[in-house]
């Protein structure tokens, strides 16, 4: 396909307005309160004298059984707030189910078929149950709120923005440096590259912009339906806070997020937990608003 | 044929009894020995200690052989035996000596006979200390208390929990006491009663234990010499009168009396102590803190409300810690 700037321009006016028309539909998260610096830091200071904790050996069975108990605790919960949430975003509400991996890494992830999967190290590195709880509680909220498919949309959105931006780019630029090219007259391919090379690249940047600008709104969205999953299901908040202090030692010299972040960073997403307690604590329908 | 054995089967009880009670005046008198040998406490005493006791525990004396598991479990013959201990525990605990029993429960409670995992068998640990604890044992009552406190070994009951803590309480348990004076400071399955946390702590705290001194400073100011309530400086206008709200767990049941009317102090430190105070009871599950803490919110802002949860965090810690009552 042969680009030209004159052509590019009547498509730009057309991606621009039917990717703004996209982001519009997909704006709606449930989020906390933002911590004050104070509140960021005092979290600092907290992680900062807080001790790396040492692994402790689990085997397999014990993992799937401490695994299975918590699932089963918080599945009942699940399903009612994936009910309530359904009235205003769009949900999947199932039958969850979950799978240990034989890793001594703390990580988890939600595979968007159903399952969630935890490493065994995630157990390792626990000393409440509680926490192992806000971990699955944490993936199941990414399912069950469909941040897997949001995340694809992003990408797409975030193919075309970027894309158009470098094309329009590449197009100034050129202009500006007083290239000129009549397709009449003259071969205009180096343009025509010039334009659909910037094009390709900018949507690449899209891409990973698409990716890691929303996956941190999702991730503390996940915190927070986490924790109304976590109090409906009768776990401590206080006890779960502990392994997101515990995963911020690793992290502690990030105050605040960068850019290319896909987590908040540890200090912040403590800090922001502080805001979340309070307020799944001083909601009196238990439910999210 | 008949009168002669009727004689000699009399004539043979006689002998097992006679040397029954024998084994029994041995087990006895070796027992005497190894405690003589223990008192002097050097090193070849204890030694020759444990060598009395394991030949009275061979004679069936239970409470030799819990001090025969008692020397292995505390290595002081040399390098600890857990297994020995265990199986002297076991052989005691199986014939109902109750310090066995409590033994044998903190041994499960501590991991072992698997200590290389760390998963620890709270349901065993569980049935030993309430044989123990209804024999009137007071460790034993402390340790089953705890386990119902934090949900070991069984459900979580904090009702269960204060029955058996109040018992030990009153064999003089500090740990006990200390829990109870935890309930009562937090309202936690009794009424918050900040005179009664007072002086339960208070006691604690003249029975050595360091905790209770400390939550006193924290939450009173000071340790009275009489542990009489009265002189403390803090606001008396702050009691709640919160129990554990248990209607999430059971639906219907009744909802918890609560102040009808929340006095709010000007003193803003007070008002986070309280806001910490309901943090940790709605952290257990309780509507009624939850109630009360949304009538607070809005005389804090977040910075404030973050410092009450960091108390939170300090009260609900030193509440937790699950370390069995070895005594």
């Amino acid at each position: 396909m042969s680009l030209t700037k004159y052509n590019l321009r009547n498509c730009v006016t057309v991606l621009l307005i039917s990717a703004c028309l996209v982001l519009i539909g997909c704006g709606t998260t449930y989020a906390p309160r933002a911590p004050t610096n104070q509140i960021i830091q005092s979290a600092t200071q907290e992680i900062r004298g807080s001790n790396e904790r040492k692994k402790s050996y689990v085997s397999m069975a014990e993992a799937e059984a401490v695994g299975r108990r918590i699932l089963n605790r918080i599945k009942p919960s699940a399903s009612t707030l994936c009910r309530h949430l359904g009235d205003q975003v769009s949900t999947r509400c199932r039958n969850w189910r979950l799978a240990i991996n034989d890793s001594s890494e703390i990580n988890a992830a939600s595979l968007g078929n159903n399952q969630i999967a935890i490493n065994k190290g995630t157990f390792e590195y626990s000393i409440f149950e509680d926490e192992i709880a806000f971990v699955i509680a944490h993936e199941l909220a990414h399912d069950m709120l469909n941040h897997r498919f949001e995340d694809q949309t992003n990408v797409a959105i975030g193919a075309i923005i970027g894309g158009v931006i470098g094309g329009v780019i590449a197009a100034t630029v050129a202009e500006a440096a007083g290239i000129e090219c009549n397709p009449q007259f003259q071969n205009c391919d180096f343009l025509d590259d010039l334009i659909e090379d910037s094009i390709y690249a900018g949507a690449e940047i899209g891409i990973e912009s698409g990716i890691l600008f929303y996956s941190r709104e999702q991730e503390t969205e996940a915190d927070l339906m986490a924790a109304y999953l976590l109090s409906l299901s009768g776990y401590s908040l206080i006890k779960a806070r502990e392994f997101i202090v515990n995963m911020g030692i690793s992290d502690s010299t990030r105050i605040r997020s960068d850019f290319n972040d896909t987590h908040p960073s540890g200090v912040e997403r403590l800090a922001t937990f502080s805001n979340i307690i309070d307020e799944v604590q001083t909601n009196l329908s238990r439910l999210p608003r | 044929m008949r009168p002669s054995v009727t004689r000699s089967t009399f004539f043979l009880s006689l002998l097992i009894l006679t040397s029954a009670l024998a084994a029994e005046e041995d087990a006895n008198s070796l027992l005497e020995k190894g405690y003589q040998e223990l008192a002097k406490g050097s090193d070849s005493s204890t030694k020759n200690a444990l060598g009395f006791f394991e030949i009275a525990a061979a004679l069936d004396s239970d409470e030799a052989a819990h001090m025969a598991g008692l020397t292995y479990l505390e290595g002081e013959t040399g390098a600890v035996d857990l297994q020995k201990a265990f199986d002297y525990f076991v052989q005691s605990a199986e014939n109902g000596y109750s310090p066995s029993q409590n033994h044998l429960g903190s041994m499960y409670q501590r991991g072992y006979p698997n200590p290389a995992t760390r998963f620890s068998n709270y349901r065993r640990a569980a049935n030993w200390y309430r044989l123990a604890a209804e024999q009137g044992y007071g460790p034993a009552e402390y340790n089953l208390g705890n386990l119902y406190r934090v949900g070991r070994g069984g459900p979580k009951d904090i009702e269960e929990s204060l029955i058996w803590f109040t018992r030990a309480a009153n064999q003089n348990i500090p740990e006990a006491r200390y829990y109870l004076g935890m309930a009562y400071l937090l309202g936690q399955g009794v009424f918050l009663d900040k005179r009664r946390a007072y002086e339960l702590f208070c006691v604690a705290s003249s029975q050595g234990l360091h905790k209770a001194r400390e939550v006193i400073e924290i939450n009173f100011g000071s340790v009275g010499s009489d542990c009489k309530y009265g002189n403390q400086n803090y606001n008396d206008q702050s009691q709640l009168l919160l129990v554990v709200d248990r209607q999430y767990q059971k639906p219907g049941s009744q909802v918890s009396k609560i102040t009808p009317n929340l006095v709010v102090q000007n003193n803003t430190e007070d008002l986070i102590f309280t806001y910490a105070q309901l943090t940790v009871a709605a952290d257990s599950g309780s509507l009624a803190a939850i109630r009360e803490k949304f009538k607070l919110s809005p005389l804090l802002n977040d910075n404030q409300k973050h410092e009450a949860l960091l108390l939170a965090r300090k009260l609900l810690f030193s509440e937790q810690e699950l370390v069995p009552n070895e005594i």
